[in-house]
């Protein structure tokens, strides 16, 4: 069945942060892929190294949860994965907005085209998770005003704990 | 990145999407006027 959605739908995810070596920018990049997310334009999946998911019957798409407590515990989870033993990996968490062709899955959707909504500064109890991230109030600050989007203080610990 | 099984498919369509203004409905052509009517001059009457 293929429904058709005016306007656009929210997901929330979290990005690695990059500082991109032209002007030293910080910039938002996927949590598994290297893949920069631009600050003035929405990101097509096309674009994205992702379809190598495809492979394994995930499907090519930009990913998002529904929620933020299971972006909490799978998308970090997946990007303390991805950081080097003994390493803290800076991390961003926000809003992103979806559109185009969209698949619904359980937790979360992928979609053909997305962009930054909203950033959040996290507020959160130190544990294993958090530890291995550095989720830096400042940058979260810094990135909002290069991606043009409001930032928001969060409380997390509840998506950590439930 | 595990986001559970699939459930179905969207079309979602932004409010903000660059909407494509109506082309100009093409106005018709005027009708070319009319010459306008020569007058006759009027005739020389002899003194």
């Amino acid at each position: 069945m293929n429904n058709v959605i005016l306007g656009e739908i929210t997901g929330f995810r979290v990005w690695r942060i990059a500082n991109t070596k032209a002007g030293g920018h910080y910039r938002l990049c996927s949590a598994a892929f290297d893949s920069i997310w631009p600050p003035d334009t929405s990101l097509q999946a096309s674009d994205l190294t992702c379809f190598a998911e495809s492979a394994v019957g995930r499907g090519p798409g930009i990913y998002a949860f529904k929620e933020t407590d299971y972006a909490a515990r799978f998308n970090f989870l997946q990007l303390v994965r991805h950081t080097p033993p003994g390493q803290r990996r800076l991390a961003v968490f926000g809003q992103v907005n979806l559109w185009g062709t969209v698949y619904e899955h359980a937790w979360g959707y992928r979609a053909e085209f997305a962009r930054v909504n909203k950033l959040y500064s996290l507020v959160y109890k130190s544990n294993d998770i958090a530890d291995e991230l550095l989720f830096s109030q400042p940058l979260a600050h810094k990135l909002a005003k290069a991606y043009n989007v409001p930032v928001e203080e969060l409380d997390i610990n509840e998506a950590f704990t439930g | 990145m595990d986001i559970g099984k699939e459930k179905r498919k969207i079309t979602v369509i932004p409010h903000k999407a660059p909407i494509h203004a109506p082309e100009e409905p093409k106005r018709p052509m005027p009708a070319p006027s009319a010459p306008e009517p020569v007058k006759p001059e009027p005739e020389k009457v002899p003194a």
